[in-house]
Formats: structure tokens, sequence, C-alpha cells
């Protein structure tokens, strides 16, 4: 599990993770992401064999999904940095 | 009211019993703690947001029910002033998780949580510091400047529920909530001499705690004594619809009736790895001196081995940051919270996150991400979670044989600010003994053991088999009638 964080490794993350890091946010954090992950290296030498991950999704109970009014609906839009005619606005994503 | 007594000095369970008899008003109670919040919260800075208003007015309402002959059977919190974590939900006012973010978001409804404490009389004064988003352990990673212990100033009051728990200690208030996800109540309250209870996990809804690590967040709260916990417990806990994993059984109220006396024949584990390296040798005999108390009182001590205790922190840094990365993916500049405008959809999302979080949450998201990514997930997050099944284990093997269990809260008392800032993984170990019973899911609570020589407070950890909590509670108040309560501290 001897992973090699380098600035490379943590600026492709941060894309997966939307996050525009800045150019002098990224070797601090691959120094400290670096000493994190060596530690938890340590995992590695747990024996494993046989033992099943905690909390399988299976366990967890759902709800019936059942439609019910939202009570706050103009409140909920009133917290949206741009909203149109009830709609949440984003910028455009699709060549028009 | 009694003239000599000041409202600030009871504690939640007192303050109840006098309004209830009719020598205590909710206002002068209110008022009290709102005058002592403006006269030093300044120095504390244990509140993001004070709703004076608001409280006088649910106080006032409380008192006009009584003076007209209601005897507010439904609302046994009826005199008691609480604050809460700014992680809470609260309609219409701030909940800002101590982030840009949120730093303008009013959220649209009140959290399970919230609603059931003013259902239950309660008085709401204000939101309180935490780390950003509840992520720390020292309430340092505030965007809006860290909070300070009641005890020294120039130290932290733990976290990440750390404004909760100043407030407590420092008079603000009689009661809170906050959060505990690694440790986030348990270590705050031991660092400020107050009682911290983590239900098990499942126990208390989470339906409007904004979601950090949705398998380990418990709502949790906070008194001076073990008794105001378990005032708060009974009120929050029990099933809710809104949130699934929120087990419909019923809820067992403690028996605080027998003193130390339920301690006689009850069998004590205590766990030598919780007294390792890097345990405090004043910490380590502060806790071995209140077990040795509670064998004095007739409890068997049963010295055991949790063999997978020291792989908590890795396991824990690995499956709460993957579940926080997935969690904060809605913080997009969209529907809520800061947005700063970019070029395009992506470009919005990445300049609205960057701006938006600050350095420990972009450290866990990254981390996160990175455990969960194509390649790695099984190495990481999967053995992480093979891993806390051994951990879980553990306390399963450990009850088979023990009642309750002992350790250190945390293996330090309070650090000083700035102390730790620079080292994220030394602030993680420092989370070395509450992260367990998080992982199995198991309820705990930190009470006060004693002090160190400087006069600190310092915390012992009683850990107790799913759903025990009215076990748990009747054991620390059995301990408490040993080690006694800390009074306020003195406050500049």
């Amino acid at each position: 599990m001897a992973i090699d964080v380098t600035p490379e490794r943590v600026r492709a993350t941060a894309d997966l993770a939307r996050l525009d890091l800045r150019d002098d946010e990224v070797a601090p954090l691959a120094a400290q992401l670096q000493k994190i992950l060596d530690h938890v290296a340590s995992l590695g030498a747990l024996d494993l064999t046989g033992v099943a991950p905690a909390v399988p999704a299976a366990a967890c109970p759902l709800r019936d999904d059942v439609p019910a009014p939202w009570p706050h609906r103009d409140d909920a839009l009133a917290q949206a940095p741009r909203v149109e005619d009830g709609a949440f606005v984003v910028p455009q994503f699709v060549a028009g | 009211m009694s003239a000599v007594t000041d409202p600030t000095a009871l504690d939640a369970t007192e303050a109840a019993r006098r309004f209830r008899a009719g020598k205590l008003r909710a206002v002068d109670a209110t008022r009290a703690c709102l005058d002592r919040v403006g006269r030093y919260d300044g120095a504390v800075h244990a509140f993001l947001h004070v709703d004076a208003d608001g409280a006088l007015a649910a106080a006032a309402a409380l008192d006009a029910r009584r003076d007209a002959g209601d005897a507010l059977d439904d609302a046994p919190l009826a005199g008691v002033v609480i604050a809460l974590k700014d992680n809470l939900s609260t309609r219409g006012a701030p909940t800002t998780c101590a982030s840009e973010m949120l730093a303008r978001y009013v959220a649209p409804y009140d959290a399970d949580c919230v609603t059931r404490l003013r259902a239950a009389g309660a008085v709401v004064i204000g939101k309180t510091n935490l780390d950003e988003f509840a992520m720390g352990s020292s309430t340092e990673n505030s965007a809006f400047g860290p909070t300070r212990n009641p005890w020294d100033l120039a130290r932290t009051p733990g976290g990440s529920s750390g404004g909760s728990a100043a407030a407590v200690a420092a008079g603000f208030c009689h009661a809170a909530l906050g959060t505990d996800t690694g440790g986030s109540v348990r270590q705050p309250a031991a660092l400020t001499g107050t009682v911290g209870l983590k239900p098990t996990w499942g126990r208390v809804s989470r339906y409007g705690l904004v979601a950090f690590a949705s398998s380990l967040d418990v709502v949790s709260p906070f008194g001076r004594s073990v008794a105001d916990a378990a005032m708060l417990y009974d009120v929050i806990a029990g099933p809710d619809p809104r949130d699934a994993t929120c087990v419909d059984r019923p809820v067992e109220r403690a028996d605080l009736s027998r003193g130390a006396e339920v301690l006689r024949g009850l069998r004590v584990g205590v766990p030598r790895e919780y007294f390792a390296e890097g345990v405090d040798p004043e910490v380590a005999a502060s806790v071995r001196a209140a077990v040795d108390r509670m064998a004095d009182a007739g409890a068997e001590v049963v010295e055991l081995s949790m063999p997978h205790t020291a792989h908590a922190v890795a396991a824990y840094y690995v499956l709460a940051p993957a579940e926080a990365s997935s969690n904060l993916a809605r913080f997009d500049g969209v529907r809520y919270g800061l947005r700063v405008e970019g070029r395009d959809l992506r470009a919005m999302y990445g300049a609205t996150r960057d701006a938006g979080f600050g350095p420990e949450v972009k450290r866990r998201i990254l981390l996160g991400t990175f455990a969960l990514s194509a390649g790695y997930a099984e190495a990481f997050y999967g053995r992480a979670q093979r891993a806390r099944t051994l951990i879980a284990r553990d306390f399963a093997r450990a009850f088979e044989r023990v009642d309750v269990l002992a350790t250190p809260t945390s293996p330090t008392a309070a650090f000083e600010l700035g102390a730790r800032t620079g080292d994220p993984l030394a602030m993680y170990l420092a989370d070395v003994c509450t992260l367990p019973p998080s992982l199995a899911g198991v309820p705990a609570l930190s009470l006060p053991s004693g002090r160190t020589r400087g006069a600190l407070p310092i915390g012992l950890q009683l850990v107790a088999p799913p759903f025990a909590e009215a076990r748990l509670l009747a054991v620390a108040h059995g301990v408490e009638q040993l080690t006694g309560r800390l009074p306020l501290p003195t406050l500049p």
C-alpha cells in the first residue's frame, strides 16, 4: 500500500473532487497526505483473510419511497445563489 | 427565585427542578445566561450566533404557560437554557458549519433533535463554534476563529464540538448538543471538565445534522453532570422516519437513584492498549485512580486486551474522509451556500469549492477521494472496512466478559492553541481513545476523573454495549458520586 503522493497525484485527485487548488496549496497538501497515507499503510499488516467489511449496504434499512410535499419551498429557493422562475440557474454546460 | 443563586451556576437538572417548583423563571435563567455570554464570550468565542430575542421570547412563553396554571408535564426541559453546535439545522437562524461555504446559509427547517428539544421546553440561546464541518479535534479549523478553553484561555477546548463544550463549561448555558463522529463530543468534554455522551449509532435521528461521515455521526449531549446528559438524551433519542438508520426501539431511561451502589458487582474492563505509549502519565494515573475507586465501591476490575485498537486511527482516517468526500459533494454553488462564478459549470464547481472549504476539509476530501478512486479503493477503503470489523469484534468479545469498559478519553489534557495545527497526523493520533467506540458504533461517555497538577480537567471514558445507554449513564452517575464534579472555572 506504499503510495508516492506526487503533486500530479494531488492535482488528479483534486480534479476528481471538483476542487481547483491554487498552486501554493499543492506541495503542502502532498507532504501532509503522504504522511497520513504512510500511517494508513499500517493496515497492510493486518491479516484480513475471511473478514467481511463492516456495515454492508444490505444491512441499511430503507423506508418506503413516498412522495410528500416540502413545506418551505420558498425558504429553500431563497438559499440559492441564482434562481429564475422557481428553478436553480447554473452556467451553460452544453454548447448552444 | 432565590436572590442569592446565580441561574448560570445551576446544572440543567437543578434548573429544570427549580422551574418546576416555581423558584426559577425561564426569562431570568435566559437573561442570566445571555448576560454571562455578553461579559465573557469575547474571550472564549464559544458562539457563532446568539439569538437573544428568540431565546427570551421562548422563555417568556414558558413563564406565561406556567403563570396560567399549566403544569408543563410535556416540557421536562423547561427552565433549561441550551446551545446547539452550528452543524445542526435551525429554522430561520444561521447554520454555518463554521465554513465560508455556508457563512450566509439559513436552514429552512429544524433538525429532529432541535424539534424535540424545543418541544421539551428547552430555550435555545445560540449556535456554537466547531471545526469546519466537524473535521478536527481543537475547534481551530473554524473559518471564524478558534474557541478558547474556559479553564485556560491559551488552550483549546478540544473539538470538533469545542464551542458547545466551552459554552457549558463557562456557564453560558446549562447544557448543549454537539455531534460525535470520532470523539467530537467526548474529547472536548474531557478537555473542559464537562460530561459528554455519544449514544449508540442509530439511536438519535441525524435528520437536519449536516452530514460529515454518515456511518459514524451521532448527535450527542453535553451537560455539567451525568444527570444532565441523561436528561437531554431522554429527549433526543428515539425513532424518526426521516432517518432510515434511526432504529425503532424503545428508549430505556437510566435509573440514577442508586448512586455509587450501582457499582457493586459491576464488571469493569480495563483494556491495556488504551494506556499505551503516548498517554500522558498524569492522565493514565487519574483514570486508574477512578477505576480503583470503582473497585473500592464493589466493582470487579478485569484487565483485558483489545488487540486491534492501534489500527483505529488508520481505519477511521480512511473511512470518515471517504464518506465526507461523498457527503460534501453537495456543496457545488448551485442550491445553497457560496458560489464563485466561472466560465462554465465545471469551473464554477472548482472555484466555489476552493474558495468555500478550508485546509482541513480539503485535506479530508482529497484523502477520501483518493481512498475511493479506481485502483486504490480495495487497498484503502476496502481494507479499512475490514479493519473496522475487527475493531467492532474486539468490543463484542470484551462485552462477553465485562459490563462496561473504562479508558482515558483523551491521551492528554487540553493542549495549547497552535500546538498541533502544523501536523495533521499528530492531531489525528490524539483521537486514539475515542475512535474505536465510534467505529464499533457503541455508546460511550466522558466524565471528569480529576485534574492535572496544572488544574486542567482530565476525562474518563466509559463504554457500554450497543443500546445500553441506561446502564452507561447509571454507572457514570455512580462514578460521579466518587470522583465529584468540577466547579465552574474562574473567567477573567
